[in-house]
């Protein structure tokens, strides 16, 4: 099997057959991602399709030989990023963001539970949430992350510890 | 608990057929730039910019041959500033290149100062001229930074290092043509250059990108 990289660097030169392959082996982990970063099924979708787009336009972008898990969680970063950014300068969209997607709520045995994680989700700041779910979710260690934020490694592992300690904090006993 | 990761929401299928068909699509347009042609069609209009001014200026004599000898001290990290904000605003991966540039733009602008000549003698036009026409040689080079900035994830840093570069072709145009002191350059110069990195930055937060790629 042809590693992520060989896949990248193949597109690069033009075999689109490889950037179907990358989409087959990533698209659903990139969606769990963006739907644990904006907590919206219908939203984490619209992201996916922005994520996978900004990988062809940008595919110049991308640094040959570099691991492309994080490259593409930094695009989802960004883009459910700027998906919150821009629905704090709108609040009639961050109301309907807030809304919960029942039509895509998973099965669970405890819903109560779910509810509780994802309201301490949501209480972290966006900038430790991704941390937190790159670091904890992705297994992306704190070098890969800090590479993805385009920030240092130090301010990445505070930010994740930052994270750790309010969901702590808010789940108290669950913790 | 922490520990345990939460469960995602299920993607659904056509949801997932229409982001690989979007994809698929886009693949099968012709590829755009790359940024390394971006950085220099920005670095064309700000230094283009002036160096039409500059020519256009000494053919018509508003320019001095005396003067721009004497203004290419102060010129110098200016343009040096210009270069290295057109490639490091574009390039993929870059923050500490991105504040090394932003600190050479502020010793510059320090520079600009300390470097000009006291001039006793009242101008013949008010300083807000000098604003305007500083903020005027920018909008061309500003409106293809924002273009350019489009292709890639906003990200505040690598904003005002594009409106750096932008405000840069004015600070030179300033340098070609005006010959007041250093208080006027503290006051009508410097605010023109931070205006245009200001608003370069701004209308970019605002802007949707056409991609989220670093």
């Amino acid at each position: 099997m042809e590693t992520d990289e060989v896949l990248m660097n193949r597109y690069c030169e033009g075999d689109t057959k490889a950037l179907e392959v990358l989409f087959d082996r990533h698209a659903r982990g990139v969606h769990a991602f963006l739907a644990r970063m904006v907590r919206d099924g219908a939203l984490a979708e619209d992201l996916l399709q922005s994520t996978f787009l900004s990988v062809v336009r940008s595919a110049d972008r991308y640094q040959r030989g570099s691991p492309v898990m994080p490259w593409l969680l930094t695009i989802a970063a960004n883009a459910a990023r700027d998906s919150l950014r821009r629905a704090k300068l709108n609040p009639e969209v961050l109301a309907e963001v807030s809304q919960p997607d029942s039509a895509h709520e998973p099965a669970m045995s405890d819903p109560a539970m779910r509810r509780r994680i994802e309201a301490a989700f949501a209480e972290l700041p966006v900038q430790q949430r991704e941390a937190v779910v790159m670091h904890k979710v992705n297994g992306l260690s704190f070098e890969q992350i800090a590479d993805a934020l385009d920030i240092t490694s130090t301010a990445a592992r505070i930010r994740a510890h930052r994270g750790y300690e309010r969901l702590r904090e808010l789940l108290g006993d669950l913790a | 608990m922490i520990d345990q990761p939460l469960a995602p929401q299920p993607l659904r299928s056509e949801a997932l057929s229409a982001a690989r068909a979007a994809m698929l699509a886009e693949a099968a347009r012709p590829r755009g730039q790359g940024w390394k042609a971006s950085a220099g069609f920005v670095a064309g209009a700000a230094l283009g910019s002036f160096v039409l001014i500059a020519i256009g200026g000494l053919i018509s004599g508003a320019v001095t041959a005396d003067l721009l000898v004497r203004h290419a001290v102060a010129m110098a990290p200016v343009l040096a500033v210009c270069t290295a904000a057109c490639v490091t605003a574009f390039v993929p991966r870059g923050r500490r290149s991105r504040l090394a540039t932003l600190a050479l733009g502020l010793s510059a602008a320090v520079l600009l100062v300390l470097l000009r000549e006291p001039n006793p003698l009242p101008s013949s036009s008010p300083g807000w001229v000098c604003t305007a026409s500083h903020v005027g040689v920018a909008v061309l080079p500003g409106l293809i930074a924002l273009v350019t900035l489009r292709r890639s994830a906003f990200n505040v840093l690598r904003a005002i290092i594009a409106g750096l570069a932008v405000g840069a072709s004015g600070a030179l145009v300033g340098e070609l043509v005006c010959e007041q002191g250093p208080l006027h350059v503290l006051l009508f110069h410097l605010p023109a250059w931070l205006f245009s990195t200001a608003v370069v930055a701004f209308v970019s937060s605002r802007l949707t990108p056409r991609s989220f790629a670093p």
